[in-house]
C-alpha cells in the first residue's frame, strides 16, 4: 500500500462479480456498422471514401483533421452505404476480409515509424476520454516524461473490461506499455490496480516474474476506492505528485494509459492491426449473458445487447460507461464507439430513478468526498445565479466530473450535471466574447483604413488645388483658402500613432514568442490598424505642411 | 432632575460622536483614494458590453461610436443584437433605468449568404460590410467569409439584385448547451414560478 | 445526448433521513428531562412540533410551494422539537407558539426556506422568548415526580401568578450567576443553594444529550468537528478562569455538565445550514461558540448563552466560508471567494 493518498473518495457498491467471472468471448460480426467521425477528443475525421465504395476491415475510411484528431478504419468488410456529417455507414458482405498494415518490431523500429504507426492506426484512449494516442506520445518532445502509469484501477462499479484485458493479455499489455514507455522516454512503468482484481494482479505478477522487461515495471496494488482511476488521483496515489490546476499529467512528467489502449497499441505495431474492435463489458440485470466481449466498432448497441440476451420488459435504462460517469442512452440505435467501455442494461430495481431534488442544506458531505478538494456546494450555490467569474475562481474547471458529490448528496441535487452545464456555458461565453472581440478589431481596422483613404484623397485634392492655383495665378497671389491645420496637434497625433504601432508590434512579438504555434489574428489586425492610423496621420501631417509652408517658416 | 441634567454631558457626547464620525469618514475617504482600483475609461467599459456586431441598428456606424454616444447621454436601449441582456448590463454599469428595447429583438444568430449565380459584382455590399467579411472585386462574383460575418444584415439593403440572404448560422454539436432549470428557492422567485406553473397547467 | 442525473446507485441517505436521525437522537435527552421535570417536557415538545408543522404548511401555502416534500423532510419538525426541548417544562401554549412562529416563519421561511436561513431557527425563537419573556423563561421548576396536577393549567396559561413563585426554581447556572459578587464559590456550594438532587439531575440530562450526540457522530449524521471544538474551547476557557480565581469562577466540569452545553454542542451548533462548511471553518465555528458561551456566562448578564453564542457565530459563517476555502488539489493557493454576494 503506497504511503500517499488523494483526498475524498467514496465506496459505491461494486457489482463487478457478474461479469468478472464470465470468460472473454467475441460478439458476432455485425451486419451493418455506423462509424462516427468523432469518436475521439478533438476534431472529427473527414471521410476519404465515397458512397458505394467497397472496403475491407482495417481500411482507412476517414482521415484525421488537424492536430488533435484520429483516423477511422472500416471495422467490417462490405460496401459504404451512407456518408453524412456525423458518420459513415457500412453494410457488411459477411466475408470479413482484412487489410492489415505491415508488421513492425517495436524493439527495433525507429520512434518515428512507431509514432506514424500509432497515428495511422487511429488509436485513441479506450478508457473513456478518447484522447488520440499519437498526440499523447508526441508530448515527449516538449516535456520530460519519467513515468508511464498503466491505469488499471478501473474504479467505476460494474466495469470489468480492463480486468479481463489484463487477465487475458498480460504479456501484450505489458509489451504495449514497454512500447509506449520507450516512445516517450519514460524510465519506469507503474501499474496501478485496485485490490478487488486478484486474478489480474496474479496474472501480472506471473508475467513480471517470468519475463525480463527492459524498462522497469512496478505493480502497485491500491485500495479500492472511487475515483482512484482518475488520472490526477492515481498519480497522487502512486507518485505523490500534484498535477497542477488546468494542467496535464505531462506537466509532472507522467503519462497515463489504459490497459486496453496499450493492448491496441501493441496490436497496431506488432500485427499491423488498426483500431477496429475493442473489449466491452455488457452487464446489468436486464441481460441474460453478462460478460466481456470483443466488439467491432460501430456495431449497434441494440444488436449487441440482443446478442447478450436483453429482456426488454425488465429493461429500465441503458447506460453507456459506468454508473458514476456514464451517460444514459435515449435510444439503443447507437453505435459502439472507441470510447464505449461498458454498457449497463439496468433494471429499475438496480439503478432506480433518483428521488426529487430538495434544497441544499450545506451539510458538506460533497466537500468531504471531493477528490479535487473543491467546494461542490459553493459551486452549486453560485451556479444558481450563473456567477461565472466566481465559479472559475472556485476552480470549476478542475472538476473531474467523477460524481462522488452527487452520490453522497442527501438532497439528491444533480451536482455533476450542473457543473457540466456551467462549464459548457462558460466555454460558449468565451467563444462568443472572442468572436465579438475579433469583430471589434476588424471593425476598427476598417475604420482606420477608411480614414487613411480619406486622408490620402484629401491630400491629393489639396495637391491638385495648389497646383492649379500656382499655374493660374502665380505663387504669392490671393488669400490661402486651404483650411488652417493645427500642425502641432497633427504632430502629436502622428507621434501617438507611431507609439501605438510600436506597442502593437511589441505585443505581437511577445505573444509569438510565448506561443509560437498559435495564430495571433487579433493582434495582427490590431497592428495593421495601428499602421493604418499612422499612415493616415503621416498623410495629414504632410498635407498640412504642404498647404501652409509659409506659416511654418518664421 | 436639575442635578442629573447637564449640558456638559450632552455636549461632550455630541462632540465625541461627531469627532468619531469625522475621523472615520476621513479615514474611509483616504482609504478609498489610496486603494482605488484602476478602472477602465467608461467608454471602454460600455464598448465591452456591446455585442460588437457593428450592425449600425442603433443609428451609429458601429459599436464603439454608440458606446461614445451612450457616454454622452444617449439611450441605452438601441441595440437589438444585444437585447435585454445588454440593456440590463448597461443599466447596471451606468446606474440608469433599464428601458424596453427600441426596435425588434434579434432572432437567432444568422449569417449573410450571397447567391453567387445572381451576383453582378457591384461591390456595394463590400463597401457596406463593417468588418470586411465580404471578398470580391468589381464585375467579379462576391462571397461572404462565414467566420468573419457578424450577421448584421447591413449588406442586404444595398444589394441592387437582392441576392443576399440572411441564413441561420449552423451551431456545431460540440457547442450544444443543455437546457437546465434551476429553481432558486427565494421568496422573490415565488410569484413568478407559481404563475408559470399555473400557466403550464 | 443526455446526462446522468444525481447518482442512480442511490446509496446516499436523504435529507429527511438525516433530520429523522437527529430527532431520534434527541430521545435520550428528552427522556431524561421528562424523568426529572415531568410531563411538561413532553407537552412542550409535542406542542412545539405541531405548531412548527402548521406554520411551515401555512407559509408554503402562501408561497404556493408544494407541501409534501417540505413537510416530509422533517426539518420543521426538528426545529420544533429542539425549541421545545430548550423551554422550561410545561411552558404556556402562547409562549411556545410565539417562539415557534418566530423560528419557522421569520427565521426560516422568510429567508427562503430550508437551506437558505442564515440563523438557526430554534435559537432565534429561543432568543426572542428569552429577551421578551424573561420571567417565563427562567421558570425551571425543581426536579419533581412525573405528573403534576398543575400541568394543564400551566399550559393553558391560567395559573395565577402567585403560584408561579411557588413553582419557580433556578438552574444551577442561574443560581451560580446570581450568588452575588461577595459570595465565594466555596461558600456558595456550602450553603446548599439548590434543592436536593438538582445538580445531579442536570448532570444526568447533559449525559443523556451526550449519548444522543455520540449516536449522531457514530451514524455519521454530524461530523465531530463542531462539538469537539466547542466543548474543547469551553473546557479550556473554563479551566483558565477557574485557575485564575477558583473562588469566583466555576470549574470546567460544572460548565460542561450544566445548562445547555452538551445539548447545544451536538444538536444546535451542528445544524448544517447555519454552520460553516469546510473542516477548518467548522473548527473555528465551534471554538467561537465555546468562547462566546464562556464570556457571556462568566462576564455577561445571562446565566446561559448557547443561543446568543450560536446566533453570533451564525453571523460569521459567510466570512468563515470565504476564508477557510481548502486548497484544491494541484493548486498553489486556496481559492478566494469574492467578499460580496456570498451564500446566505
Amino acid at each position: 500500500m503506497p504511503a500517499y493518498d488523494f483526498p475524498g473518495g467514496i465506496y459505491p457498491p461494486e457489482r463487478k462479480s457478474r461479469t468478472s467471472q464470465a470468460p472473454l468471448c467475441a460478439a458476432p460480426l455485425p451486419s451493418r456498422v455506423q462509424l462516427r467521425l468523432r469518436q475521439h477528443a478533438g476534431n472529427p475525421a473527414s471521410p476519404c471514401v465515397a458512397e458505394g465504395d467497397t472496403v475491407q476491415v482495417g481500411q482507412r475510411i476517414a482521415k484525421r483533421e488537424g492536430m488533435v484528431s484520429a483516423n477511422l478504419h472500416a471495422s467490417i468488410s462490405g460496401m459504404v452505404s451512407h456518408i453524412d456529417d456525423e458518420a459513415i455507414t457500412i453494410d457488411a458482405d459477411g466475408l470479413d476480409k482484412w487489410q492489415m498494415l505491415s508488421a513492425l518490431d517495436w524493439r527495433t523500429a525507429s520512434p518515428h515509424s512507431l509514432l506514424e504507426r500509432l497515428e495511422e492506426s487511429g488509436l485513441a484512449g479506450l478508457g473513456g476520454a478518447g484522447f488520440p494516442t499519437h498526440v499523447k506520445a508526441q508530448v515527449a518532445g516538449h516535456h520530460a516524461i519519467d513515468t508511464l502509469i498503466v491505469n488499471a484501477a478501473e474504479c467505476e462499479p460494474y466495469i470489468t473490461a480492463d480486468d479481463l484485458t489484463l487477465r487475458s493479455y498480460p504479456h501484450e499489455v505489458l509489451d504495449g506499455a514497454q512500447l509506449i514507455a520507450k516512445l516517450c522516454g519514460a524510465r519506469q512503468i507503474m501499474v496501478g490496480i485496485e485490490d478487488n482484481k486478484p486474478q489480474a494482479i496474479q496474472a501480472l505478477q506471473h508475467v513480471l516474474t517470468e519475463q525480463q522487461h527492459p524498462i522497469e515495471v512496478t505493480l502497485k496494488v491500491i485500495e479500492t476506492r472511487y475515483p482512484s482511476g482518475g488520472e490526477r488521483q492515481l498519480i497522487k496515489k502512486l507518485l505523490n505528485r500534484d498535477v497542477p490546476s488546468n494542467g496535464l499529467p505531462v506537466d509532472v512528467g507522467v503519462l497515463c494509459h489504459n490497459p486496453g489502449t496499450l493492448l491496441a497499441a501493441l496490436h497496431s505495431v506488432r500485427d499491423g492491426k488498426p483500431l477496429v474492435e475493442r473489449i466491452i463489458t455488457l452487464t446489468g440485470g436486464a441481460i441474460r449473458h453478462p460478460g466481456n466481449v470483443w466488439v467491432r466498432l460501430g456495431m449497434s448497441v441494440a444488436e449487441l445487447l440482443n446478442h447478450a440476451g436483453l429482456s426488454r420488459e425488465r429493461l429500465y435504462q441503458v447506460i453507456s460507461g459506468g454508473p458514476m460517469m456514464g451517460t444514459p442512452l435515449f435510444t439503443l440505435e447507437m453505435p459502439v464507439l472507441k470510447t464505449t467501455n461498458c454498457l449497463i442494461a439496468a433494471t429499475r430495481d438496480e439503478l432506480p430513478p433518483v428521488p426529487a431534488e430538495s434544497p441544499c442544506i450545506r451539510c458538506g458531505a460533497c466537500e468531504s468526498v471531493c477528490p479535487e478538494q473543491l467546494l461542490p456546494q459553493q459551486l452549486h450555490w453560485y451556479n444558481q445565479t450563473e456567477a461565472d467569474d466566481t465559479l472559475e475562481k472556485l476552480h470549476l474547471f478542475d472538476c473531474i466530473e467523477c460524481g462522488a458529490c452527487s452520490f453522497v448528496c442527501p438532497s439528491y441535487i444533480p451536482l455533476v450535471q450542473e457543473y457540466r452545464a456551467a462549464k459548457q456555458r462558460i466555454r460558449l461565453k468565451r467563444i462568443e466574447s472572442a468572436k465579438s472581440e475579433h469583430a471589434k478589431h476588424r471593425f476598427e481596422f476598417r475604420q482606420a483604413r477608411l480614414a487613411r483613404e480619406e486622408a490620402e484623397k484629401q491630400a491629393r485634392r489639396q495637391a491638385r488645388l495648389a497646383q492649379n492655383r500656382q499655374s493660374t495665378t502665380g505663387p504669392h497671389a490671393g488669400p490661402n483658402t486651404a483650411p488652417v491645420a493645427d500642425l502641432r496637434s497633427l504632430r502629436i497625433a502622428q507621434t501617438a500613432a507611431k507609439a501605438a504601432v510600436k506597442k502593437a508590434e511589441k505585443v505581437l512579438a511577445r505573444a509569438t514568442e510565448q506561443a509560437p504555434n498559435q495564430r495571433h489574428d487579433d493582434l495582427e489586425i490590431q497592428l495593421a490598424t495601428a499602421q493604418e492610423n499612422l499612415k493616415a496621420a503621416d498623410t495629414r501631417l504632410a498635407e498640412a505642411r504642404a498647404a501652409v509652408p509659409q506659416k511654418e517658416a518664421p | 432632575m436639575g442635578e442629573t441634567f447637564s449640558w456638559w454631558g450632552i455636549l461632550s457626547a455630541i462632540g465625541v460622536l461627531t469627532g468619531l464620525g469625522i475621523t472615520f469618514g476621513a479615514l474611509l475617504g483616504m482609504v478609498s483614494e489610496r486603494f482605488k482600483g484602476e478602472a477602465n475609461p467608461l467608454v471602454e467599459q460600455i464598448d465591452a458590453l456591446l455585442p460588437q456586431t457593428q450592425c449600425g441598428q442603433c443609428g451609429y456606424p458601429g459599436c464603439r461610436p454608440y458606446a461614445e454616444a451612450i457616454n454622452q447621454g444617449d439611450a441605452i436601449n438601441k441595440c437589438p443584437p444585444g437585447g435585454e441582456m445588454t440593456i440590463h448590463a448597461l443599466a447596471d454599469l451606468l446606474g440608469r433605468e433599464p428601458a424596453p428595447l427600441d426596435g425588434e429583438a434579434a432572432t437567432d444568430d444568422s449569417v449573410a449568404f450571397i447567391r453567387e449565380a445572381e451576383c453582378i459584382g457591384c461591390t456595394k455590399c463590400i463597401q457596406a460590410c463593417p468588418v470586411d467579411a465580404i471578398i470580391g472585386a468589381a464585375k467579379q462574383m462576391h462571397t461572404v467569409i462565414e467566420d468573419e460575418c457578424t450577421g448584421c444584415d447591413l449588406c442586404v439593403a444595398p444589394c441592387p439584385v437582392d441576392c443576399i440572404d440572411m441564413l441561420p448560422r449552423a451551431k456545431p454539436l460540440s457547442q450544444w448547451q443543455p437546457v437546465f432549470h434551476t429553481t432558486p428557492s427565494l421568496i422573490v422567485s415565488d410569484r413568478a414560478s407559481a404563475r408559470s406553473e399555473h400557466a403550464s397547467l | 445526448m443526455s446526462m446522468m442525473h444525481a447518482s442512480p446507485l442511490g446509496a446516499a441517505p436523504s435529507t429527511a433521513h438525516l433530520m429523522r436521525w437527529v430527532i431520534i437522537a434527541t430521545l435520550p435527552g428528552l427522556g431524561a428531562m421528562t424523568y426529572y421535570f415531568g410531563l411538561g417536557v413532553v407537552s412542550n415538545v409535542l406542542l412545539a412540533a405541531l405548531i412548527a408543522l402548521g406554520a411551515e404548511a401555512l407559509v408554503l401555502t402562501l408561497r404556493s410551494r408544494p407541501l409534501r416534500p417540505a413537510l416530509t423532510d422533517s426539518s420543521a419538525l426538528l426545529s420544533g422539537v429542539l425549541l421545545g426541548a430548550s423551554l422550561p417544562p410545561a411552558s404556556p401554549w402562547w409562549l411556545i407558539g410565539i417562539g415557534v412562529l418566530a423560528a419557522i416563519i421569520v427565521a426560516k421561511q422568510l429567508y427562503g426556506g430550508l437551506g437558505h436561513n442564515p440563523f438557526n431557527p430554534a435559537m432565534v425563537g429561543y432568543a426572542l422568548l428569552l429577551v421578551s419573556f424573561p420571567a417565563y423563561m427562567t421558570l425551571w421548576s425543581p426536579p419533581q415526580p412525573l405528573v403534576t396536577e398543575t400541568l394543564w393549567s400551566q399550559i393553558i396559561g391560567s395559573l395565577p401568578t402567585a403560584a408561579l413563585d411557588g413553582l419557580s426554581g433556578a438552574t444551577p447556572l442561574d443560581a451560580f450567576k446570581h450568588k452575588g459578587e461577595a459570595v465565594l464559590a466555596s461558600e456558595f456550594w456550602a450553603s446548599q443553594p439548590l434543592p436536593e438532587g438538582t445538580l445531579s439531575a442536570w448532570r444526568n440530562i447533559a449525559l443523556a444529550w451526550l449519548a444522543g450526540g455520540l449516536l449522531l457522530i457514530a451514524k455519521r449524521i454530524i461530523s465531530w468537528h463542531i462539538p469537539v471544538a466547542m466543548l474543547g474551547s469551553i473546557t479550556l476557557l473554563a479551566a483558565l478562569f477557574y485557575a485564575s480565581d477558583p473562588s469566583h469562577f466555576a470549574s470546567p466540569l460544572f460548565h460542561l455538565l450544566t445548562g445547555a452545553t452538551l445539548f447545544g454542542a451536538f444538536f444546535i451548533a451542528t445544524d448544517p445550514v447555519t454552520a460553516a462548511t469546510s473542516r477548518r471553518g467548522k473548527l473555528i465555528f465551534g471554538a467561537g461558540i465555546g468562547v462566546l458561551v464562556m464570556i457571556i456566562r462568566s462576564l455577561g448578564g445571562y446565566p446561559d448563552a448557547i443561543a446568543f453564542a450560536v446566533l453570533l457565530m451564525n453571523l460569521c459563517v459567510p466570512l468563515l466560508d470565504i476564508y477557510t476555502v481548502p486548497r484544491p488539489s494541484g493548486q498553489p493557493k486556496p481559492a478566494r471567494l469574492p467578499t460580496q454576494g456570498g451564500p446566505q
